[in-house]
């Protein structure tokens, strides 16, 4: 994973060979610039400039069209992205329950803003849009996982517990309080 | 569009239009507005703004006019409480995170929000919750900046940038109202083409960094020009306050411009209020160029020229107009070598250009847009002549025509077309075998190396698909013009029907007037031969004269022969030949040999430095008369402002000059009018002056042999290319501050090959030298380049590229780094 914020990836980085086979299986599908942005990303865990112009390159067309495509979709990231992605969900009903108090309790305990990531590398904080578990209001996401009922209070025992696993190494079974299964 | 007619009714208006209009225009020909923002005639439909909505009598729901097709037997309304609704709707939706910023933006006074707002919108805003904040006064590119927060997201330039300048680098970034209008991460907005966002923004979003907080748009005097940047001649609308031109803008001419403008006429007008500018004439004394008077820089300018034939004659002095001249100017300026100082040594050609229009296979500029071929020769229209890419770009994207481009230099194009690269001198030998196999030769001319019969043949193929054939050419090499030429006829010869219409893109704007007017020897007004007694009674009696200079020196002539020593006196007007001459060193050696050179310019060139008496001429701002385009159409302009300072027009100082020499001519634009009549030449608005005959070319001589390139590398050397680049160079684009910003760098472009042979890296400091010539600049990798050969752009004042006296084989070294003391 690219630790570095400043996304320096060298043109003879190997996942490169990796991305450009995909590339020339798809390349004369029409439309098949969000999967190889897909694959892209599964590669370099984000989307820096230095690969949108590769992608581009590779693929034939303008980079302005793949700089397009990614800031339209939330799914891809710009920039490096920690090891558990933190999803804040800001649907309605999630708001109406406070997601913003749980929010600023995220910002503090980790000192990072939405869209950034902390300087461990561990954690990526982000906002995003309903994610169907409405009626476990505030929900939110850590890495594949949900939290549900989330209240300020609870936010640093959620965090403790992904810091222990990263030191650990092991994922352990789901013990926090308020955990739920996601669906 | 079908020729087919339907019927529409709008607001109890009954119109008849071709099926497939849209409903806004159909409504516009009825004299009914319907208000728009992302729509434009010369884009296409896109529907986003909602502006014009109209209700259509049948359909349930709101149409919007911008993406309707009319229908025979549509009625339409425009003007009910719904429409008016929605209009007020859209508007309040528009306004919802719009800066109401108009006291300090550009676009006051000529914003289509702010003025459709004041018609439809609504008195006051229900939005009580605080505006989304974007990002403000962003540089996007060399000249424009963009306010996101202005933007109302009608996606016109990005439209733009897609469908008619084919760039595609503007996009839309983000979604939902966090869009904006951005470039890839990190790209600049750089192209040749870039301005004409700002003529498109309905809003105050894209401004002109040069024009930015000028002035407001009420306050500024209005004059419509032609542009004098290239040989297209734009029509262009000047705007001056105060008397300084702060803005040119397009008036959409559909002979020409097609109402676009390339960023170098639309940004480059800086110069006209220089302060470089030459305001007082300036004699040599004692070795130094001094301010003197107009009477006495013209007494001196005179009295020499005098001496200079009384003693050696006529033929001993030279004038060589440069290309900027409007038809009366160059008119008189033939007519004061011919007549008052006797020399048939007249020249318009300043930059090794021999013609500028050929009157075989004429061609019209608008033919580019129906052409489905194009055969480009030796020619970068995107630098030379920006407009005509447009033109050509969209022929190759939305027309599917083909191209195929054949030289030693090659553009770039996005879509798939043929190119034959050659090494300089070789392209005449390529098109010879093209000439062979269109007439239907079996065996092939000997081709030069790396080009295989096979695509000639292929070629041939091509070109006899093409219905309508557009051919341009730089009109540098006269054996590539004959061969061309040949090839032309060889085409035409064959069976089916096509039409080929034929352009030649020169470097000097105003060449083919010039070349008509006279200012070419051997050639009087209309291209008549001098050698002609009917044309030479006629010119006697109207200049009255009692014996006509026959056929003098072209510019190559009286520069060899000045540098001899054989010709005293040179008279040269808007000519930077120091600079533009493809041999540099004949010119310094011409003006240091000549007795007496006069240099009537803008600037203080490289040129002016090395004469004897320097006059100020004024800038374009300040002539009237006409002007002829590339394919010869001439359009009249009148004086749009007066020129600061002490400099005159190019018409007034010969006026003078001649009246200095003692000579009673009536030298107004009208006088020169009745002088033309007298001679039956017809020039007026719209007129097409004919192109030059052929013969120009000069004897058909056989070309050079296959294989022969005039110059031949040795190992570790490279073919220098001279090439034409939009931003080098010009006798006014060193002067003007807005272009600094985009000025070519000193670079000479390597293909990626040889830059990687030659052990070099993108960026390199290289000196590139042949015998005592040397130039040092920095390398670039670019994948048009010919192998084995480097280009280098014309003109360039830090490094001219002239000092190789053309076409040369050169040594390419890594600079060291150098320490300055």
């Amino acid at each position: 994973m690219a630790a570095c914020g400043c996304g320096g990836i060298q043109p003879d980085d190997p996942r490169f060979r990796e991305l450009d086979a995909f590339i020339d299986a798809h390349r004369h599908v029409r439309g098949s610039l969000i999967g190889v942005l897909h694959r892209a990303q599964e590669l370099f865990g984000f989307l820096p400039e230095e690969v949108q112009q590769h992608v581009a390159q590779r693929l034939g067309i303008p980079p302005s069209q793949v700089y397009g495509v990614v800031t339209f979709y939330n799914y891809f990231n710009l920039r490096p992205t920690g090891r558990y992605t933190i999803r804040v969900c800001m649907g309605t009903a999630c708001y109406v329950r406070g997601a913003d108090k749980v929010l600023q309790a995220i910002q503090s305990e980790l000192k990072i803003q939405p869209g950034e990531m902390t300087s461990d590398g561990l954690f990526s904080l982000e906002v995003c849009r309903c994610i169907g578990c409405c009626g476990l209001a505030p929900a939110i996401m850590v890495g594949e996982e949900v939290f549900g009922n989330m209240t300020d209070a609870k936010v640093p025992e959620v965090l403790a517990r992904f810091r222990q696993q990263a030191q650990g190494g092991e994922p352990e079974p789901a013990v926090a309080a308020g955990k739920e299964g996601a669906r | 569009m079908s020729q087919e007619l339907v019927t529409v009714t709008i607001d109890g208006r009954t119109v008849q239009v071709p099926k497939g209009t849209l409903l806004v225009e159909a409504a516009k020909q009825v004299g009914i507005h319907i208000p728009v923002f992302c729509y434009h005639p010369k884009l296409d439909p896109a529907g986003l703004c909602r502006m014009c909505l109209v209700q259509v009598e049948k359909m349930p729901k709101p149409v919007t006019a911008c993406t309707t097709p009319v229908t025979d037997g549509m009625v339409v309304h425009t003007q009910t409480q719904l429409v008016s609704d929605l209009r007020k709707g859209v508007l309040e939706f528009l306004l919802l995170n719009h800066p109401l910023d108009c006291p300090v933006c550009d676009k006051g006074g000529e914003c289509d929000l702010q003025d459709l707002t004041f018609a439809y919108g609504a008195g006051t805003s229900r939005l009580v919750d605080p505006k989304e904040h974007k990002p403000k006064a962003v540089d996007l590119g060399p000249f424009i900046v963009l306010d996101e927060e202005r933007c109302i997201l009608c996606r016109r330039c990005v439209r733009y940038d897609h469908e008619v300048a084919c760039e595609t680098q503007l996009v839309v970034e983000e979604r939902g109202h966090h869009n904006l209008i951005a470039t890839a991460k990190g790209q600049p907005y750089e192209h040749h083409f870039t301005g004409n966002v700002i003529d498109l923004c309905p809003v105050g979003a894209l401004t002109s960094e040069l024009y930015r907080f000028k002035a407001r748009p009420w306050d500024l005097v209005k004059v419509p020009a032609i542009c004098t940047g290239c040989s297209v001649g734009c029509s262009v609308e000047l705007h001056f306050r105060h008397g300084r031109l702060l803005r040119v803008i397009p008036r959409d001419n559909p002979a020409t411009d097609g109402g676009w403008l390339c960023d170098r006429g639309r940004f480059q007008y800086q110069y006209v209020q220089s302060e470089e500018r030459l305001t007082q004439p300036l004699v040599r004394r004692n070795g130094e160029l001094v301010p003197v008077s107009w009477s006495e820089a013209l007494d001196e300018v005179a009295r020499r020229f005098r001496a200079i034939r009384e003693q050696h004659g006529g033929e001993a002095l030279g004038v060589i107009g440069g290309g900027r001249l409007t038809l009366e100017e160059a008119y008189l300026l033939q007519k004061l070598a011919r007549a008052a100082l006797g020399t048939g040594n007249v020249d318009h050609r300043v930059s090794g250009q021999v013609v500028a229009g050929l009157s075989q296979f004429p061609g019209r500029i608008a033919d580019l847009s129906e052409a489905d071929t194009y055969l480009l020769v030796d020619c970068l229209p995107l630098e030379t002549a920006p407009v005509l890419d447009i033109r050509i770009r969209r022929g190759l994207e939305r027309r599917r025509a083909r191209l195929v481009a054949i030289g030693s230099v090659l553009p770039r194009y996005r879509v798939r077309h043929g190119r034959i690269g050659v090494r300089p001198g070789e392209t005449a030998a390529v098109l010879r075998a093209l000439a062979a196999a269109l007439a239907g030769a079996k065996e092939l001319p000997a081709l030069p190396a790396g080009v295989d019969p096979e695509t000639i043949r292929e070629l041939v193929a091509l070109l006899d698909k093409g219905q309508k054939i557009a051919v341009l050419w730089d009109g540098r090499d006269p054996a590539t013009g004959r061969t061309l030429l040949e090839a032309l006829r060889a085409l035409q010869g064959r069976p089916g029907s096509r039409s080929i219409h034929l352009l030649i893109p020169g470097e000097q704007p105003m060449s083919r007037g010039a070349a008509y007017m006279g200012l070419l020897p051997g050639y009087l007004p209309g291209y008549k031969p001098v050698t002609l007694a009917q044309v030479q009674e006629t010119l006697r009696r109207l200049w009255g004269l009692r014996q006509l200079p026959g056929k003098g020196l072209d510019t190559a002539g009286m520069l060899a022969a000045a540098a001899e020593g054989r010709l005293k006196g040179l008279y040269l007007v808007g000519a930077n030949l120091a600079l533009t001459w493809p041999d540099g060193d004949l010119v310094r050696k011409a003006l240091a040999q000549a007795e007496f050179v006069v240099v009537q310019d803008l600037f203080l060139t490289e040129t002016a430095r090395m004469a004897d008496v320097v006059l100020p001429a004024a800038p374009f701002t300040a002539k009237a008369g006409h002007y002829a385009n590339l394919d010869g159409l001439v359009q009249a302009v009148a004086q749009p402002a007066q020129s600061p300072g002490g400099a005159q027009t190019d018409l007034a100082i010969f006026g003078a000059l001649a009246r200095t020499l003692g000579l009673e001519w009536k030298t107004g634009v009208g006088e020169i009018a009745r002088e033309w009549q007298a001679l039956g030449l017809k020039v007026a608005e719209g007129a097409l002056l004919p192109g030059a005959p052929a013969d120009l070319l000069g004897p058909a001589a056989e070309p050079a042999a296959a294989g022969t390139a005039t110059v031949r590398a040795q190992d570790g050397e490279l073919i220098l290319v001279p090439v034409d680049r939009l931003y080098a160079g010009g006798g006014t684009l060193a002067f003007d501050p807005g272009m600094a910003r985009v000025a070519n760098r000193p670079e000479a472009y390597f293909h990626p090959e040889d830059l990687r042979r030659l052990g070099l890296a993108e960026g390199d400091p290289v000196t590139l030298s042949a015998g005592e010539a040397a130039v040092d600049l920095v390398a670039r990798a670019a994948a048009e380049v010919i192998p084995g050969t480097v280009q280098v752009p014309r003109g360039l004042p830090q490094a001219p590229v002239n000092r190789f006296g053309g076409a040369a084989a050169v040594r390419v070294t890594r600079r060291v780094a150098e320490v300055k003391a």
